[in-house]
């Protein structure tokens, strides 16, 4: 992700457009990956561009678009977009978490786990994704950000390992 | 290590294993994106800090060398197998250092400081740092102790200081590690721990090297970091500076060291490198650009302390191979510029026989003149002079037939001085041994010697020396003075010697 990017999601996110918007139009971008082609090609003049995105995109979107049209940066498009999640969930205090698991986690121990994880990084919300992975062998691991949290078997087992033969 | 029998292996691993109960930190964990020629770039880690140790998932070390925008760039300790994109990365929080102790003398370690020598663990007494800064100006003394090599020429016309760091230069196959070899076989009683570091050597000579140490009782008081041509650049590159930790772990208790830098050219090529797969733009000669601030913070680190900042010092002997004697080269100039000056040894003068081959005319000390002990500075007073003379008129020497005494006698003199500074490997010279030699050749009393038979008699004339009049070496050693009187007597007994000879 480049700081140009960045720059940009953080332009759209202060327009403050709403947000079903922005997923419709990333929606329309993935659905036909041409779009993206005719619209960062340099031999289609602006104003055809223009005009197409003023036909596709929802209401909110356009300006956005055709800015970001005239100055060539469409072709990074789906980095501005992801930039624009990210920092739209930083702003609301939203935080993103992966359970690694391999017993699924009661509802009762997944609430616990947001708790926990709400008190550490002082986050409004948690979105907690789950994902299976037998090959911990016991236990689980919780990551959020760059921060780990590894209670699996497979984990202290290769720390047991590095620890014995360490020299 | 003793040999042990299964079971207490068994016991011993059971035990290991009963009381492993680390509960799992939480940790700041990052990924592999790529890998190769022992960098790897890791995205996520963001608060990683530059020169901190990271762990990998197989338990590999690395450090950070290069912090980007979203990655960052980490040099290996340690092969990249196994490592591959999506390998997990930790933080440990920590600056690379190796552990020190009074134990690693007498011990060959890699450049982490693990044993190499298959004599079992080294017991540590702390950890260093490994880029540490180097004593400020409030914690030095300037340098008035000798460091002697043991070399006449070297002693007499260059003399090295405690602290001081004088630099061996010279294409390959003159004698540059000789040098240093010599230097640290010299410091045997004298209170002065030596390391040598081999950066980028062939495994082969490190063994060599060793085995001179070992054969003439060196091991004792030396320890050998060795990072050979095989090990990974970043290792070749952090060697030094391991090294130099232990040195300062030395000088800060009050010891005196002796670090020799075997040698600083590949050190700069591994950095170069690193530096080039970590994507820096290259410079002159490829080298990036801050190859010169690699050495000065390296050989800044050799000082010497005063008393209330410990009292100890590290003198460095960095070598650098010059490629058909240009010094002109990148590195040497940088080098030679760092240093408190060198010794240049010749391939032309090696190769007519003049061992160990020091250029009289381009070596110098900057600072060990004050350091020289007073009996060898009067000894030595005339010999540079005399031998540039005799430089000049060397020339002459094609013309023999028709030239006058005094120029037929002073050449005669300063063959015979060159033939003097000659000396085969390993054998130093104590003090009282050159200044005699010295003091006897300056005031002429050897002019009737055969150039050939030269280093014979300048043997027999100290065993003389040792044996009928033995309180003249104790005087100089002593009192390391040299008052006319004892000049007199020392040209007396040489005469007489001349005279018995005869």
């Amino acid at each position: 992700m480049t700081e140009t990017s960045i720059n940009y999601a953080k332009a759209l996110y202060e327009l403050s457009v709403p947000e079903e918007a922005v997923s419709e139009t990333e929606k329309i971008f993935r659905s036909t990956p041409q779009l993206k082609g005719a619209l960062e090609n340099p031999l289609v003049s602006l104003k055809e561009k223009e005009h197409v995105i003023d036909r596709v995109f929802p209401q909110e979107m356009k300006n956005f678009l055709k800015v970001t049209c005239k100055y060539q940066k469409i072709s990074s498009i789906y980095d501005i977009l992801e930039a624009y999640c990210n920092y739209s969930r930083k702003q609301k205090g939203i935080l993103k978490a992966v359970l690694t698991y391999v017993t699924k986690p009661e509802e009762a121990q997944k609430e616990k786990m947001e708790d926990f994880l709400r008190r550490e990084f002082g986050a409004k919300e948690v979105i907690l994704t789950l994902r299976e992975d037998k090959s911990l062998i016991g236990g689980f691991i919780l990551s959020a950000g760059d921060k780990e949290f590894d209670w699996s078997l497979r984990g202290r087992y290769n720390n047991l390992r590095q620890k014995l033969t360490r020299r | 290590m003793a040999a042990m029998n299964p079971d207490e292996i068994i016991s011993i691993l059971k035990e290991e294993i009963k009381n492993y109960d680390e509960i799992s930190k939480d940790q700041e964990v990052g990924t592999v994106i790529s890998v190769g020629d022992g960098i790897a770039t890791v995205h996520g880690i963001d608060h990683a800090m530059y020169g901190e140790v990271v762990t990998f998932e197989n338990g590999l070390k690395g450090m950070v060398q290069d912090i980007r925008a979203n990655s960052i760039g980490c040099i290996l300790f340690g092969k990249d197998t196994g490592i591959k994109e999506g390998t997990k990365v930790a933080r440990t929080q920590k600056q690379a250092g190796v552990p020190v102790g009074d134990a690693f003398i007498g011990r060959i370690v890699n450049a982490l400081g693990a044993p190499i020598d298959g004599k079992g663990e080294i017991k540590a007494d702390g950890y260093r740092p490994v880029e540490n800064p180097a004593p400020g100006i409030i914690d030095r003394k300037s340098v008035t102790v000798p460091l002697e090599t043991g070399i006449l020429s070297i002693d007499s016309m260059f003399p090295i200081g405690r602290g001081q760091r004088e630099l061996i230069i010279g294409d390959r196959q003159t004698g540059k590690t000789s040098v240093a070899l010599d230097t640290i076989l010299n410091q045997k009683g004298k209170d002065v721990i030596c390391i040598y570091v081999a950066i980028g050597q062939k495994a082969s000579t490190v063994a060599k090297i060793v085995s001179t140490l070992e054969k003439h009782g060196a091991m004792d008081y030396t320890t050998v970091f060795s990072s050979t041509a095989s090990d990974c650049a970043p290792l070749q590159y952090i060697v030094p500076y391991a090294g130099t930790a232990l040195a300062e772990y030395f000088m800060y208790k009050g010891k005196d060291v002796l670090m020799v830098y075997d040698d600083l050219s590949k050190h700069a090529v591994a950095y170069r490198a690193l530096s080039l797969l970590l994507e820096r733009s290259p410079g002159r000669e490829a080298y990036p650009g801050d190859v010169f601030y690699l050495h000065s913070r390296l050989l800044e680190r050799s000082s010497r302390l005063n008393e209330k900042a410990g009292g100890g010092s590290i003198t460095a002997l960095p070598i650098i191979e010059t490629q058909a004697g240009d010094l002109s080269a990148y590195i040497p100039t940088n080098v030679i510029s760092i240093t408190d000056g060198q010794i240049f040894l010749e391939s032309d003068l090696f190769n007519s026989g003049m061992r160990p081959a020091v250029n009289v005319g381009l070596s110098v000390s900057r600072v060990g003149g004050a350091a020289q002990a007073k009996a060898m500075k009067k000894a030595a007073g005339s010999v540079r002079i005399d031998l540039a003379q005799y430089r000049e008129m060397e020339i002459f020497t094609q013309f023999s037939s028709d030239l006058d005494e005094a120029t037929t006698q002073q050449l005669k003199y300063g063959s015979g001085l060159m033939e003097l500074l000659k000396q085969p490997l390993s054998s130093p010279l104590s003090l009282h041994e050159q200044v005699i030699t010295l003091c006897a050749a300056t005031h002429k009393a050897m002019m009737d010697v055969e150039t050939k038979k030269m280093k014979k008699y300048q043997r027999d004339m100290l065993d003389y020396f040792d044996s009928a009049y033995p309180e003249i070496g104790r005087e100089i050693e002593e009192k390391r003075q040299l008052p006319d009187e004892l000049a007199e007597k020392i040209v007396k007994v040489a005469e007489e010697f001349a005279d018995k000879s005869r």
